[in-house]
């Protein structure tokens, strides 16, 4: 069921795998501790729309400790898919959520997420991966940089509705 | 006895609200009368693939097949809108709901898809969907929409500006998978 286990120096191994039911609970509580909101409804949505369905272009990755005696807890997780947009563009891997447990920030647990996460877009056949992230959001600019990712050319065009 | 004063707390607020008030501007209203929009329908497929071709050169059935599946049976969220002249389809739209995604958690209508046939373009076709899909998100309790387009995409940059989408404040990253640039 891995999707992928990386090992990083001097660390313990990391494992990546699809997210599981009994992992929502963990999803939510690491969620609120690091955007200080509850939203359990949400997350569970989420789960029904890429943990279980279209998972041939849905990725929705979780990361855990792969040697933890107990239970492990999940340490991070990642959500993206494919997607086709028209304007003429072809179909690529979007990521649209990342998280890592605080605590276990610059362990490689990111890292281990967005590789896997990418290679689950190159078997899905596309070539290109693609994020946003808000100009002030500093830890995912400098996360997504540190990972080989340049400004893409999309610009991301919104409208309030009265 | 004392009459009750409704005050302001500060410059600019009403005191009460002016149902009288004119509407806020919309750009749609007489692209809508004119040009009818529906909900799109299984046997448009072929239309939205025709009119597909006819602006990129390309067939992109599965593509359709693939948004149609979506938008019919997939999902309560999607809202995906035809509009006809002289009974044939010529122009489509199609939005999903997001609950959240790129950092944000409130309602989000996310509009991946527009396309109008090149021979009735300039005509209000794109003005008379666009209106039509605000109108429905409005009765879901969206609150905004968004979109992501090339930057080299100079017509509908244009056309979005003039229906008053502006920049997010977000920045498109994007990479090889398997590897660095």
């Amino acid at each position: 069921m891995d999707v992928n286990a990386s090992t990083i120096a001097g660390k313990d191994a990391v494992s990546v795998r699809r997210v599981q039911p009994g992992d929502i609970a963990d999803v939510i509580a690491l969620d609120e501790r690091v955007t200080g909101l509850a939203k359990p409804d949400y997350w569970h949505d989420v789960f029904a729309r890429y943990g279980e369905r279209r998972l041939n272009e849905r990725f929705f990755l979780v990361a855990e400790r792969g040697n933890a005696k107990s239970r492990p807890s999940i340490l991070g997780f990642i959500i993206g898919e494919v997607r086709a947009w028209e304007f003429g563009s072809t179909p690529c891997g979007w990521v649209f959520a990342l998280s890592v447990e605080p605590r276990a920030r610059l362990h490689g647990v990111g890292q281990a997420l967005f590789e896997a996460i990418s290679a689950e877009f190159a078997k899905a056949g596309v070539d290109k991966m693609r994020t946003m992230v808000a100009r002030d959001n500093r830890l995912h600019l400098m996360f997504f940089r540190s990972e080989g990712m340049m400004a893409g050319p999309y610009i991301q065009l919104e409208k309030e509705l009265d | 006895m004392a009459t009750r004063t409704t005050m302001p707390e500060r410059v600019g607020d009403a005191a009460e609200i002016d149902y009288g008030r004119p509407a806020a501007p919309d750009f749609g209203p007489l692209a809508r009368d004119r040009i009818p929009v529906r909900a799109m329908k299984e046997g448009d497929l072929g239309a939205l693939i025709a009119i597909d071709r006819r602006i990129t050169g390309r067939t992109r059935s599965g593509y359709f097949e693939h948004k149609l599946e979506e938008a019919l049976h997939d999902s309560d969220v999607r809202v995906s809108l035809v509009a006809e002249l002289n009974g044939a389809v010529v122009g489509f739209i199609m939005a999903r709901v997001d609950f959240g995604e790129f950092g944000r958690f409130e309602p989000t209508a996310v509009m991946d898809t527009i396309g109008v046939d090149p021979d009735v373009r300039h005509s209000g076709v794109g003005r008379a969907l666009l209106s039509q899909l605000l109108v429905n998100l409005g009765t879901l309790r969206v609150e905004r929409i968004r979109t992501e387009i090339a930057w080299r995409d100079g017509d509908v940059l244009g056309f979005l500006d003039r229906c008053g989408f502006l920049p997010a404040q977000q920045i498109c990253f994007e990479r090889p998978v398997g590897g660095r640039a």
